[in-house]
């Protein structure tokens, strides 16, 4: 006993040692800010940015750098925007675990049953009722504060600013972006669509789709060769990715996200007026034939309407014939000119491209981290409410407060003052927000109400 | 059966409504009775809610008519649940479960279904915010039955009145549904890594996903504890000046 005493003296000594060195206007200004208003002002102006700033800097072409989804859904790149909100957000965070400390040190006086009710921030809820029934007295012995409870309240709270903070500070970086890859296709570099004009991102790595397999489940092979190498070399990573998955390199991440016809990778189908020939279906830089005998073409480029007048066509090599283009109109004609060809263009069409994400690659231990945490905290305060129940003998009066289930506490509360309740010896003052004092009328109350925290209080 | 499927959601909502409105008919023993109606329509509403999100997040439900029934069903899940001294039929608790009844419902008349690569992410992201919008939804519900309470008087002041803390109880499901909120937005954090390897694709429906969740956390610590207009004052100038700031192309780094 002697040493608890002891303890509490020492407390108390260390407590006014802290309070004498910090600067009492400080300490005012601070008291001020850790309101839940000033708090809730600087989340609001950081989700109006948020909110606004993609509709202010809408780009007047969206579609003009868009490989894949719509504007909605991909990159929005404006990190001196993220900036400010993220420093609105993390002055608001820090204010909140301030506002929580200051309820853990009440909370921890709480201990006692009775106390001065001055001292105390506003109540939620406030009951004036003499005497004071025995089983409220119950009640705060059985509501004294939880250390769980606080660690929830804080390990949410950590948990949503790590979340945030891994949130802002991943886009504050080169933001991901849709890519379109023709089956065969390799592509050195990739476009970023930004808001004044797309940005060209070159890759560390050749990066080739090697086949694209179709159907319910699609999958896409694709071939990763070094910086250097010679085109024949053999790659340095293959993967066969199936849709969501992918494969990390040189600090970037490239994932197969889906399949589309693409608008900007054709293919053509070619025939032959050559004996014994069948069609034959090719994409830029493949080689083709058209008889099993004949010389073989190489597919050098093809267009949807050649000059814009010309129509489909398409452009060939051969080491016969060297280089030459070949028009679907007039393949189509019914007496065809002699162009020293066999081949013939059926028809241009759109070619199933693979929908890759390249992202840089990111840790995952924040998210891993932050949602833990989050998830934990919100466990903790369903399983370890906070319930604060004080009671004062002057007045009578039965304060409660609570973050989340201060309606639930305040029916019990009224509940057990009912029972073999004589009505005209109790008031009733409800005391959430602005309620007036008229609200409910007490003859006693008016007593109390000199006393009552919640007239001039502003903590929550 | 497989058609039948997405509409179990919306069937669900709408369960859990009328059970929920089954709470304003009167009866013998109303306390007991409508707690154990609200609960079971809150149940049922978190029972379709987890069911529709494990769904939508592994590729199973992709039809209009399951999201909308999630949505419906997330209305549910914030429903007032601590009605448990509910001394006469609980009316205002009960309107609450007609949002969700009317979403549920309108899951069953639309016909839309989302195919397609860039649908992928549309429903991903409709999924999200639906989830998110009918928890505000619930939450500002919550908000104005507090408001309804506290204009409240005494009929007559001969008769002691026990006002019931519903303005308490609506600040309890408001942060609650926040809450619901952010837990949304981790589901979305975890579908984006799984998905690109990234913990956001940055898009503009990301930002508003994110400054949505901000404003109605906002909202939330704005009306905590009024005490007086001071606070409102002053949100209403930040907010009046960013506007004017916005429209005359004040330098928040907001106008290029």
């Amino acid at each position: 006993m002697a040493r608890r005493g002891r303890r509490r003296r020492s407390r108390s000594t260390r407590n006014a040692t802290r309070d004498a060195s910090v600067n009492p206007q400080l300490q005012r200004i601070w008291s001020h800010a850790i309101q839940a208003q000033n708090i809730g002002i600087l989340f609001g102006v950081a989700g109006l940015t948020l909110v606004l700033t993609p509709l202010l800097r809408r780009p007047d072409d969206a579609s003009s750098a868009l490989v894949a989804g719509s504007w909605w859904t991909s990159a929005f790149y404006a990190p001196d925007v993220l900036g400010l909100a993220a420093a609105l957000v993390g002055l608001a965070l820090v204010m909140m675990l301030g506002m929580l400390w200051v309820r853990v040190e009440f909370a921890g006086r709480a201990l006692k049953k009775e106390s001065d009710p001055t001292e105390a921030p506003a109540a939620d809820f406030t009951l004036a009722r003499a005497p004071i029934p025995a089983t409220i007295h119950d009640l705060v012995e059985s509501s004294r504060a939880n250390t769980l409870t606080w660690v929830g309240a804080a390990c949410m709270v950590a948990g949503v600013g790590l979340l945030a903070g891994d949130w802002f500070y991943s886009q504050q970086k080169l933001p991901p972006a849709y890519v379109a890859i023709a089956n065969g296709e390799v592509i050195q570099n990739y476009s970023v669509p930004l808001a004044k004009a797309p940005l060209t991102a070159n890759l560390p790595r050749r990066v080739r789709l090697k086949d694209l397999q179709l159907g319910a489940e699609p999958t896409a092979s694709i071939q990763i060769f070094r910086v250097g190498d010679a085109p024949d070399a053999p790659p340095s990573i293959v993967r066969t990715l199936p849709a969501g998955t992918g494969v990390n390199f040189d600090g970037l991440r490239i994932t197969f996200s889906g399949v589309r016809a693409s608008d900007d990778k054709l293919r053509a189908i070619f025939s032959s007026e050559a004996p014994k020939s069948v069609p034959a279906v090719a994409s830029i830089s493949n080689k083709f034939r058209v008889s099993l005998d004949g010389p073989e073409y190489k597919l050098l480029d093809v267009r949807k309407n050649y000059l814009s007048v010309m129509g489909p066509a398409a452009e060939i090599e051969s080491s016969e014939l060297g280089k030459f283009w070949v028009f679907e109109r007039t393949s189509h004609t019914s007496v065809s000119p002699d162009l020293g060809h066999p081949i013939q263009l059926d028809r241009v069409e759109s070619e199933m491209a693979g929908i890759f994400t390249l992202t840089t690659v990111q840790p995952f231990w924040p998210i891993s981290l932050g949602g833990t945490l989050f998830v934990l905290g919100f466990a903790l305060l369903i399983i370890f409410p906070e319930r604060i129940v004080r009671t004062n003998k002057d007045d009578g009066g039965i304060r409660i407060w609570s973050f989340h289930e201060a309606g639930k506490l305040a029916d019990h509360i009224v509940d057990e003052t009912m029972v073999d309740d004589t009505v005209d010896q109790t008031s009733i003052k409800h005391a959430i927000a602005d309620e007036e004092p008229d609200a409910v009328e007490a003859p006693e109350a008016t007593k109390s109400e000199s006393s009552d925290p919640e007239s001039n209080g502003d903590s929550p | 059966m497989t058609d039948l499927l997405p509409k179990l959601l919306p069937a669900i909502a709408i369960l859990g409504s009328l059970a929920a409105l089954a709470t304003a008919i009167p009866k013998k023993d109303p306390v007991r009775a409508n707690k154990n109606l609200m609960r079971a329509a809150v149940g049922v509403g978190w029972a379709g809610l987890l069911t529709g999100a494990f769904g939508i997040y592994t590729g199973y439900l992709t039809s209009f008519a399951a999201l909308i029934g999630t949505t419906g069903c997330a209305g549910l899940a914030v429903l007032p649940m601590g009605s448990d001294r509910a001394s006469q039929p609980d009316i205002a608790s009960a309107s609450g479960a007609l949002l969700p009844l009317a979403v549920g419902v309108s899951g069953f008349v639309f016909e839309l279904k989302i195919l397609g690569e860039p649908a992928d992410a549309m429903l991903l992201y409709a999924a999200q915010w639906a989830i998110f919008c009918a928890a505000m939804t619930a939450a500002l519900v919550a908000s104005a039955f507090g408001w309804s309470h506290r204009w409240a008087r005494a009929k007559d002041n001969d008769t002691p009145t026990y006002p019931r803390p519903l303005a308490l109880h609506a600040r309890d499901f408001a942060l609650r549904a926040v809450l619901l909120g952010w837990f949304s937005w981790l589901v979305l954090i975890l579908i984006h890594w799984r998905q690109i390897g990234a913990i956001s694709m940055a898009s503009p429906a990301d930002w508003t996903m994110v400054g949505a969740l901000l404003l109605a956390t906002s909202t939330l610590l704005i009306f905590w504890s009024k005490r007086s207009v001071y606070f409102e004052i002053i949100f209403v100038v930040y907010a009046a000046v960013l506007g004017l700031g916005i429209y005359f192309g004040a330098p928040f780094g907001l106008i290029m």
